[in-house]
C-alpha cells in the first residue's frame, strides 16, 4: 500500500493511495497563493496600479520592465495570476481509477487532472460539494476572463532569471508548472465526472474496496472518506469540524478501528478561535460603521460567509446597525445564498427542522427580504446606482487579486475611517495587502477557521485509536513563529508518519488476508472435525477462481466422461488415478505419555535431549533417532522398516486425523 | 410576654404532646425554640413567663410514643430552661434532668439511633452549660463520655455540634476554674492526645483549632503540652488530608502565644518541619497559611515567601530567588508538578498570595518587588493566546496556561496589588502594553477584561508621570477600548463602560512640564472621546450595559458640573435620552441609573437654580419617577426629592438668622419668614417635590412609603409650625395618582364626621381642599395636617411581615392544623399520607 503526496499544503491536499489494486485520489485541492505574486486585476481601469514603475535589477544587467512591477518596495508579476498545481509527474494521472472529493474547496484542482491527462475514471462528491464546488470555479473563471489580459509573462520563470529576482519570487517553487485559471468547458467536463454519493453510502471499486463517506461537519456536504477492504481500513480525514455551525456534524465513530487514518485539513488559526474571531469581526465592524465608515469582507462566496451572515443578523439590531446596508458581490451571490436553502439533509438539525417551517433554514433570507442585504452579480449594473454608504460588502477573492474585491480596496483604501476585515485563513492578509501599499485604510485579521485544532484531533484519535497516522510535515512540529507552542502538533504514540509535496509513503501495514468465497455444493461436502471445543476443521480441495478481485472456490470439474473411442486406446489419454488424499493430521505428541508407550512396547533405553525446537528421542537399543518438533516429526530408522512402521503407528496414536 | 400567647401555650403544649407530627410546617418547631429563647433573653426567666414548659418536658421524657422531632425539640427546650440556674434547680427537683439527659434512656427506647435526637440532645447539653451547677451535673452524670463518642459520629451535623460542645465544656471549666471539674477536663486531654485515625484526627484538630483560639493562658498551656507530641506525630506522618486543619491548629496555637515560651518554640519547628513537606501542594499550602497569620517569626516567613515565589521562578525564568538556596529539591519537585495540569491550581495559589509577599519589609523579601513584577508580567504575557512570546522558564507549563483565564485573573490581581509597590513605576509602559494586549485579544474572557481594566484605573492612579505613555500606545489602547464597547458580549461592553467612568475619577497627575492633566486625556484623548461612546452605549440592547452608560455618563460630566460650565448640545441630548429611558425603558436598572444620573446632577451642581436644564428636567423626573413600576427607582426617585427639599429648605445653622425650629412655642412667625417659606414651598411645588411625596406615601410598596412619610414629615415639621398662623398661605399642588386623591378625600370625609381637625383650622382646610378649582388641587399645608402621618411612620416602620411572623400567630398555627388534622381526623390524614406515597 502506498501514498502519493501531490500536493504540499496541509488544507489542500492531493494524494493518491494505491490499495488493493486500485488507485485512489483523495482530493484535488488547489494551491492559489501563488497568486499572490501577480499584480491585482482592476476591474476598473487603475491609474494607480498602471502607473507602478517597471523593474529593473540593481546594476541594470536584468530589466524585466514589461513583466514586472514594483509596488512598495515588493515585486509582482504583471499577467494573469497562476496556480501552483498538484505535482503531475510523479505519477501517471491517467492511472487514477477514482477521485474522492472531501469537500468544495479541496476540487479546485479538478479540470487541471481530469482534463487533457488521459483520466478516466470516476470523481465521488456529494451534492452540495458538487454544486457549491462547481460555483466556486464559476467564480474564479468569470473573475478571470472578465478582466482577459493579454500578456503572459514567462521571462520571469527562466531559472537563471528567476534566481536574481527579489523575494519572495525569488523563492517561489516550481513557477514553471504553475498554470492559468482553466475555462467553462473544461470546469464542465471536469464536472461530467462526478458522480453523486451520499453519507454511509457505500460504494464498491472493482470489487475490491469498497469507499463511502462521512459527514465531516466542515461544510455543506463536507465528507471524510472511508476505503475499506473486508480486512483492511483506511479513513481519509479532512476538513472536519466539531463546531456546531451550519452543516451536519461530524461522524466521529466510523472511523473507529482504522489501520491507517490519513489526517489533513486541520485548522490554518490554531490559536484563534472561530468564536472569538466571530466576536471580533462584528465588533470590529460596528466600530467602524459608527465611525462613518465602510468595511470590506473578502470572502469566498459559500462557506464562512453563511455563518457571518448568521452572526451579523443577530448582531445588527443589538448594535443599531439596522439602517446599514450589506452587500454580497458575486458572480454566483444568488445561487450561493439559494443553494444554501435548500440543502436540507445536509443541514445541522437545528437548521434541518426548520426546513419544514414556514422559516428557511437560514436568516439569511430574512436579511434579504427585509432589504438589509443585498446581493449582485458584479459592481456594474444595478449595484452601482444602488450603492450607498456607509455600507458593509462582502465580495472575493480574498486573495485580492482578482474579482470585485479589487475595485474596493481602490475604492476606500485611502480613507482611514474603512475597514478591510479578512475572515478567510487561506492567505496571508500582510502578502494579500501587499499591491495596495501605502494604505490608509484599517485593516483587521480575524481569520476564521472552524476546522479541528490540535487538541480537539487529539481527542478524536485517542478515541478512534487508528493504529497508524499519516500527515502533513506541517503537523508534526509547532508552527514556527510560535515555536514553543509544544501544544499546536500532533504528539503520537507511534509518531505520525510525515509527507511532504512529492513524498511516496509505503503504509506500514502488511495485507495478510484475503477473503474467498466458497460454492455451497462444495460446502456441502467438506468433513468437518472438531480440533478443539469450538473450532472444526475439513480439508477441501476446490479450484480457487479470480475474477474482478473475488476469490471463489470452486468444486473440481468432473473429467467429462471419455467417449468411446475407435482409436486405441493410449495410455497418455488414460484419466490421472484421483487418489484419495493422506488423512492430515493435527496435535502434539506430549512426551512422558509417549515415552510411556514406548516402554510399553518394549522400547526402554530412550536418552531425551532437549533441543531449541523440541525433543530428540535416541533409542539406543535401537540406534534410532525420534525428532518431535513443533511443526513435524521424524523418525530416522536405518533399514528396520517394522520398527520405523511401529514408531509411526505410536506417534499417530497421539494425533487427530482429518 | 403576650398575655394571650401565655393563655394557649398550654394548649399548644398539649397539641404538640398528643400529635406532634401535625404541625402546620416544619420550621414550626424551630421557631417555637426562637420565640422561647428571645423570651429567656429579654424576659426575667422563660418558667415564670410559661411555668407550664416543665410539665410538658416531663410528660415528653416519659413518652417514647414522642416523633423524634418533638424529642429533639424537648432535649433542646430543656436546655434552654436549664441553662438559668432558677431553671435548673426546678427541672432538677423534678428529676426530668436526669432522664432527659440520660443517653441510656434513650438508647433503651430504641430512640438513639435518630440523629435528630442526637442533635437535639448535644444542642440542650450545650446550651444548659452555663453555669457551674450545669457543670457538676454533667461530671457527675458523666456526660463526657458519650460526647466525646459522639465526636466521631457518622452524621457530620452530630460530629460537628459534638466537638462545639466540648469546646463549650472547657471554656465553662476555664472560666468557672473550679478545681472540682479537673476530672473531665483531664479527661477530654488526654483523649485530645490520643489523635490517632484519619477521621477523627480531622475532627479534633478542628476542635483543637477552636478551642486554642478562645481559650486563656493557664488552660492553652496545658492543653498545648498535651497535644504537642501527638501533633509532631501527625506533621511527620504528614497526611495531606489533615495538612489544612495541622496548620489551623499550629497557626492559632501560636498567634496567642509570647516568642519566648517553650510551646512556642516547638511549634514554630512544627511549621518549619511543615513548610519541609514531601509534597509540594502541601508546602505551597502551608507557606500561604504562614504568610496569611503573620507570623513573628521573621525567617519562617521570609522562607514562606521564598517557597510561592518559586512556580513563578520556574515558570517565567525571572530568578527571583538566588538558586544556590536550601530549597533545590522543592524546586525539582515544583518544576516536575509544573509540567502536570495540576500546575494551574499551584501557580493560583503562588499568585494570589503575592500581596501579603508585597507586605513584608522589603529586607525580608527574597528579591525587589520590581523583579516579581517584571515576573508577574512575564506570566501574563505566557497566558496570553496571541502572544508570541517564550520564556526562559518551564516551556511545558505553557500549554496548559495559555488562554486560561483564571490563570490570567489570579496574575491580573497580583499585578493590582503590585501597583503599589515601590519602585515600580519604571514598568508602566510595559504593564500598559501587556493590559492593551489583554483589551484587545479576542480569546480575553469578559471577566479577565474587567480585572484588566480595574489594574489599568488603579496603575494609571497611582503613576504621577503618565508622560511614558507615547501616542502609538495610546492609538492602540484606544483602538482597544473602542473596539470592547462594540464587542458582542455584553459583559465586555458593560465592563469598557463602567471603565470610562472610573476614569474619569481616577486623580489628575503632573506631568514633567508640570502641567496638570488627566489621565482620561493621556489615556484616551478626553471627554470628546467617551461622551460619544457613552451616548451609543445608551442604545445597547442590554439594559445592564445602559445602566453602565448612564452612570458612567455621570461621573464622565460631573466636573463640569461642579464647575458650572455652559450646558452643551450634547448634554441637552443626553437628558433628553435620559428623560426617554425613563418613559421607555422596559428594564427597571436602567431608569435607576436615569434617576440617579440627576440625583449627581443635582448633588454636584454648584447652583442648581441657574441651570435650566436641571431645574426644568425635575418635574418630569420626580413624577415619571415616583409612578415607576420598580420599588428602587421610586425610592430612588424619593432620595431626589429630598435634595431638592434639603436646597429648599436649608438645615438651620447659626449663620442662618431665619432657621426654622419645630417648636413653635418659643419663636414667634415673623412675616419675612412666612414668605421666604412659602416661596420655597411654592419652588416645592413647582418643582414636583410635594406631588411625588404624596404620591410615595400611599405607595404599596413599604420601603417607598416610608420614606416618602418621612420626608412629609419633616416637611411638615419645616412648613406647617409656621405657616399655620399665616393669613393668606395657601399652595396648592396638583396629585398624580387617583389613589393618594382617594385617600385625601377619605380622610377629609372622616375628618368631617369626627372633627379630629381642629376648629381653629378646619375652615381653612374645607376651604383649602375644595376651594380650587381643579379637582385634583389640594392644599398642601391642609394635605399634610390631614394625613396622619405619625400614625402611617408607626406602621411602615413595622417590617411588612410584622404580624405573620409574630408568636401569636404561630401558636395559633399550631392549634389550627392540629385542629384541622385531629377531629374527623384520623381517616383524612391518612389518607393525605397515602397521596404523598
Amino acid at each position: 500500500m502506498k501514498l502519493y503526496c501531490l500536493s504540499g499544503h496541509p488544507t489542500l491536499p492531493c494524494n493518491v493511495l494505491k490499495f488493493k489494486s486500485t488507485t485512489v485520489m483523495l482530493d484535488c485541492g488547489l494551491d492559489t497563493t501563488s497568486v499572490l505574486n501577480f499584480l491585482p486585476l482592476p476591474l476598473v481601469h487603475s491609474p494607480r496600479l498602471s502607473k507602478l514603475p517597471g523593474w529593473v535589477s540593481k546594476d541594470g544587467s536584468l530589466n524585466l520592465e514589461k513583466e514586472l512591477k514594483e509596488c512598495a518596495g515588493r515585486v509582482f508579476v504583471d499577467s494573469q495570476p497562476e496556480f501552483c498545481l498538484p505535482e503531475r509527474e510523479l505519477l501517471d494521472l491517467s492511472t487514477i481509477d477514482v477521485i474522492l472529493i472531501s469537500n468544495y474547496h479541496c476540487m479546485m484542482a479538478l479540470p487541471y487532472i481530469t482534463e487533457h491527462t488521459g483520466f478516466t475514471g470516476t470523481v465521488y462528491a456529494t451534492e452540495p460539494t458538487l454544486q457549491i464546488g462547481r460555483l466556486l470555479m464559476e467564480e474564479l473563471v468569470n473573475f478571470m476572463e472578465r478582466v482577459p489580459k493579454a500578456q503572459s509573462a514567462t521571462c520571469w520563470k527562466n531559472k537563471e532569471i528567476q534566481r536574481m529576482l527579489p523575494g519572495p519570487l525569488k523563492d517561489a517553487v516550481d513557477v514553471w508548472t504553475w498554470k492559468r485559471c482553466y475555462s467553462m468547458q473544461e470546469v464542465n467536463s471536469a464536472l461530467s465526472k462526478v458522480q453523486l454519493v451520499g453519507y454511509s453510502q457505500k460504494v464498491e471499486l472493482f470489487g475490491a474496496v469498497q469507499v463511502s463517506p462521512l459527514s465531516s461537519g466542515y461544510s455543506l456536504g463536507s465528507s471524510n472518506w472511508i476505503i475499506q477492504s473486508h480486512h483492511e481500513k483506511v479513513s481519509y480525514v479532512s476538513g472536519s469540524s466539531l463546531l456546531t455551525t451550519h452543516p451536519q456534524p461530524m461522524d466521529q465513530s466510523s472511523l473507529k478501528n482504522s489501520d491507517v487514518l490519513i489526517l489533513t485539513g486541520l485548522t490554518q488559526m490554531p490559536t484563534a478561535n472561530p468564536d472569538g474571531m466571530l466576536g471580533e469581526f462584528c465588533s470590529n465592524l460596528a466600530m467602524t460603521i459608527r465611525a462613518g465608515g465602510n468595511v470590506l469582507v473578502p470572502c469566498y462566496s459559500s462557506g464562512v460567509i453563511y455563518d457571518l451572515l448568521e452572526c451579523l443578523y443577530q448582531f445588527i439590531e443589538s448594535a443599531n446597525l439596522g439602517t446599514t446596508p450589506f452587500y454580497f458581490i458575486s458572480p454566483v451571490a444568488n445561487s450561493s445564498l439559494e443553494f444554501s436553502q435548500i440543502f436540507a439533509e445536509w443541514l445541522c438539525h437545528n437548521k434541518q427542522t426548520k426546513v419544514y417551517l414556514p422559516e428557511p433554514p437560514f436568516p439569511h433570507a430574512e436579511l434579504i427580504q427585509t432589504n438589509k442585504l443585498k446581493h449582485y452579480p458584479s459592481i456594474h449594473g444595478d449595484f452601482s446606482s444602488e450603492f450607498r454608504q456607509p455600507c458593509v460588502v462582502f465580495t472575493g477573492h480574498p486573495s485580492l487579486r482578482f474579482g470585485d474585491v479589487v475595485h474596493f480596496m481602490e475604492l476606500w483604501g485611502k480613507s482611514s475611517l474603512n475597514t478591510v476585515i479578512f475572515t478567510e485563513p487561506d492567505f496571508s492578509y500582510l502578502d494579500a495587502l501587499a499591491p495596495y501599499q501605502p494604505l490608509a485604510m484599517k485593516c483587521v485579521y480575524c481569520p476564521i477557521d472552524t476546522r479541528l485544532n490540535f487538541h480537539q484531533v487529539s481527542k478524536l484519535l485517542k478515541e478512534v485509536q487508528p493504529l497508524h497516522v499519516v500527515c502533513p510535515e506541517q503537523y508534526t512540529q509547532p508552527p514556527l513563529t510560535q515555536s514553543h507552542r509544544s501544544d499546536l502538533m500532533l504528539e503520537l504514540q507511534p509518531p505520525p508518519m510525515p509527507y511532504r509535496r512529492c513524498s511516496v509513503l509505503n503504509l506500514p501495514f502488511r495485507r495478510r488476508y484475503e477473503r474467498v468465497y466458497i460454492l455451497p455444493e462444495l460446502a456441502n461436502s467438506l468433513v468437518p472435525s472438531e480440533v478443539k471445543p469450538g473450532v472444526s476443521v475439513a480439508t477441501v480441495s476446490a479450484v480457487l477462481q479470480s475474477k474482478d478481485n473475488k476469490h471463489t472456490l470452486q468444486s473440481v470439474p468432473k473429467a467429462p466422461p471419455v467417449a468411446p473411442s475407435k482409436k486405441r486406446k493410449r495410455v497418455m489419454e488414460e484419466p490421472p488415478m484421483t487418489m484419495a488424499p493422506k488423512p492430515l493430521l493435527s496435535g502434539a505428541v506430549p512426551l512422558e505419555a509417549f515415552l510411556a508407550t514406548l516402554q510399553k512396547h518394549g522400547i526402554t533405553e530412550v536418552k531425551v535431549e532437549e533441543t531449541a525446537d523440541g525433543h530428540i528421542l535416541h533409542l539406543q537399543a535401537e540406534d534410532t533417532l525420534i525428532q518431535l518438533e513443533e511443526d513435524g516429526t521424524h523418525i530416522v530408522c536405518d533399514n528396520n522398516e517394522p520398527l520405523r512402521a511401529t514408531l509411526r503407528d505410536l506417534v499417530l496414536r497421539f494425533l487427530q486425523k482429518l | 410576654m403576650d398575655s394571650q400567647c401565655v393563655s394557649i401555650l398550654p394548649r399548644v403544649c398539649g397539641v404538640l404532646l398528643v400529635s406532634g407530627s401535625s404541625l402546620p410546617d416544619d420550621t414550626s418547631l424551630e421557631k417555637l425554640l426562637d420565640w422561647f429563647t428571645t423570651v429567656a433573653q429579654t424576659g426575667p426567666s422563660l418558667l415564670e413567663a410559661c411555668p407550664c414548659l416543665v410539665d410538658f418536658v416531663s410528660k415528653v421524657a416519659f413518652n417514647y410514643a414522642s416523633g423524634s422531632s418533638i424529642l429533639s425539640f424537648t432535649l433542646k427546650l430543656t436546655g434552654l430552661i436549664g441553662a438559668s440556674e432558677d431553671g435548673f434547680k426546678v427541672l432538677k427537683e423534678c428529676s426530668v434532668l436526669k432522664l432527659v439527659f440520660n443517653p441510656q434512656h434513650w438508647q433503651e427506647a430504641g430512640l438513639w439511633e435518630d440523629p435528630c435526637l442526637r442533635i437535639g440532645w448535644i444542642q440542650g447539653l450545650k446550651m444548659i452549660l452555663q453555669h457551674s451547677e450545669a457543670l457538676s451535673f454533667f461530671a457527675q452524670a458523666d456526660l463526657i463520655e458519650p460526647l466525646l463518642q459522639l465526636q466521631t459520629d457518622p452524621s457530620l451535623f452530630v460530629a460537628s455540634a459534638a466537638n462545639q460542645t466540648l469546646a463549650q465544656v472547657l471554656l465553662l471549666c476555664q472560666s468557672l476554674s473550679s478545681v472540682g471539674h479537673n476530672g473531665s477536663k483531664n479527661r477530654d486531654l488526654e483523649h485530645n492526645s490520643e489523635i490517632s485515625q484519619l477521621p477523627g484526627s480531622q475532627q479534633i484538630l478542628r476542635l483543637l483549632a477552636m478551642l486554642l483560639v478562645r481559650v486563656g493562658p493557664p488552660l492553652r498551656d496545658t492543653l498545648l503540652l498535651a497535644v504537642m507530641n501527638s501533633l509532631e506525630e501527625l506533621v511527620t506522618t504528614s497526611c495531606s488530608q489533615l495538612t489544612v486543619p495541622l496548620l489551623d491548629v499550629i497557626l492559632a496555637a501560636n498567634s496567642g502565644l509570647r516568642d519566648d515560651c517553650v510551646p512556642k518554640q516547638r511549634l514554630i519547628r512544627l511549621l518549619w518541619a511543615m513548610l519541609n513537606m514531601k509534597k509540594p501542594d502541601d508546602v505551597m499550602q502551608a507557606a500561604a497559611a504562614v504568610l496569611r497569620s503573620h507570623q513573628s517569626d521573621p525567617a519562617l516567613s521570609a522562607h514562606s515567601a521564598r517557597v510561592l515565589l518559586l512556580p513563578l521562578d520556574i515558570v517565567t525564568g525571572v530568578s527571583l530567588l538566588d538558586e544556590n538556596s536550601t530549597e533545590g529539591e522543592l524546586r525539582i519537585l515544583i518544576t516536575e508538578q509544573l509540567k502536570r495540569k495540576s500546575c494551574i491550581s499551584m501557580i493560583c495559589v503562588c499568585l494570589s498570595n503575592i500581596p501579603q509577599i508585597t507586605l513584608m519589609a522589603s529586607d525580608r523579601l527574597p528579591c525587589p518587588q520590581r523583579l516579581i513584577v517584571t515576573a508577574v508580567l512575564l506570566l501574563l504575557r505566557l497566558c496570553c493566546v496571541d502572544s508570541s512570546s517564550s520564556s526562559p522558564g518551564c516551556v511545558e507549563v505553557v500549554r496548559f496556561i495559555t488562554g486560561n483565564s483564571k490563570v490570567q485573573k489570579c496574575a491580573l490581581e497580583a499585578l493590582l496589588v503590585l501597583s503599589k509597590s515601590p519602585g515600580v513605576k519604571m514598568v508602566l509602559v510595559e504593564v500598559f502594553k501587556v493590559l492593551t494586549e489583554y483589551l484587545n485579544s479576542p480569546s480575553s474572557d469578559p471577566s479577565v477584561l474587567q480585572k484588566s481594566y480595574q489594574v489599568v484605573i488603579k496603575w494609571v492612579g497611582v503613576c504621577p508621570d503618565l508622560s511614558c505613555i507615547t501616542d502609538q500606545l495610546r492609538e492602540g489602547f484606544i483602538q482597544a477600548v473602542r473596539k470592547r464597547a462594540c464587542d458582542t458580549r455584553w459583559e465586555a461592553r458593560d465592563s469598557t463602560v463602567e471603565f470610562l467612568g472610573h476614569l474619569v475619577e481616577v486623580p489628575s497627575c503632573w506631568t514633567f512640564t508640570e502641567q496638570e492633566t488627566e489621565p482620561l486625556d493621556v489615556l484616551l484623548g478626553g471627554r470628546r472621546f467617551t461622551v460619544p461612546l457613552l451616548k451609543e452605549a445608551l442604545q445597547d440592547p442590554e439594559s445592564y450595559v445602559r445602566a453602565s452608560s448612564i452612570s458612567a455618563l455621570a461621573q464622565t460630566l460631573a466636573p463640569s458640573w461642579q464647575d458650572g460650565t455652559a450646558l452643551t448640545q450634547e448634554q441637552e441630548d443626553i437628558v433628553a435620552q435620559l428623560q426617554e429611558v425613563l418613559f421607555q425603558d422596559s428594564e427597571g436598572f436602567a431608569r435607576r441609573a436615569a434617576v440617579k444620573y440627576f440625583t449627581a446632577w443635582f448633588s454636584a451642581c454648584s447652583s442648581p437654580s441657574s441651570c435650566w436644564l436641571l431645574m426644568q428636567s425635575m418635574p418630569t423626573v420626580l413624577s415619571q419617577g415616583v409612578a415607576d413600576l420598580d420599588w428602587e427607582v421610586k425610592l430612588h426617585t424619593l432620595e431626589l426629592a429630598e435634595l431638592l427639599l434639603d436646597r429648599a429648605f436649608p438645615d438651620p445653622s447659626p449663620s442662618h438668622s431665619y432657621a426654622v425650629m419645630s417648636d413653635q412655642d418659643h419663636r414667634l412667625p415673623i412675616a419675612g419668614q412666612q414668605s421666604d417659606l412659602l416661596s420655597s414651598l411654592k419652588n416645592l411645588v413647582d418643582w414636583g417635590v410635594v406631588s411625588a411625596l404624596l404620591c410615595g406615601v400611599v405607595d404599596c410598596d413599604r420601603p417607598v412609603a416610608l420614606k416618602a412619610c418621612q420626608l412629609l414629615l419633616k416637611l411638615r415639621g419645616i412648613v406647617c409650625p409656621v405657616m399655620d398662623n399665616a393669613a393668606d398661605t395657601r399652595v396648592f399642588c396638583q396629585l398624580a395618582g387617583a389613589s393618594v386623591l382617594q385617600q385625601v378625600r377619605k380622610i377629609q370625609e372622616i375628618g368631617k364626621d369626627t372633627h379630629v381637625v381642629s376648629e381653629a383650622c378646619s375652615e381653612a382646610d374645607e376651604e383649602g381642599i375644595c376651594a380650587s378649582v381643579d379637582p385634583e388641587c389640594v392644599g398642601v399645608c391642609e394635605v399634610l395636617r390631614l394625613l396622619d402621618l405619625d400614625e402611617k411612620l408607626s406602621i411602615l416602620t413595622q417590617s411588612s411581615d410584622h404580624i405573620y411572623n409574630s408568636p401569636l400567630s404561630l401558636l395559633q398555627d399550631i392549634l389550627t392544623a392540629a385542629a384541622a388534622s385531629s377531629p374527623p381526623g384520623q381517616d383524612s390524614r391518612q389518607e393525605l399520607v397515602m397521596d404523598c406515597y
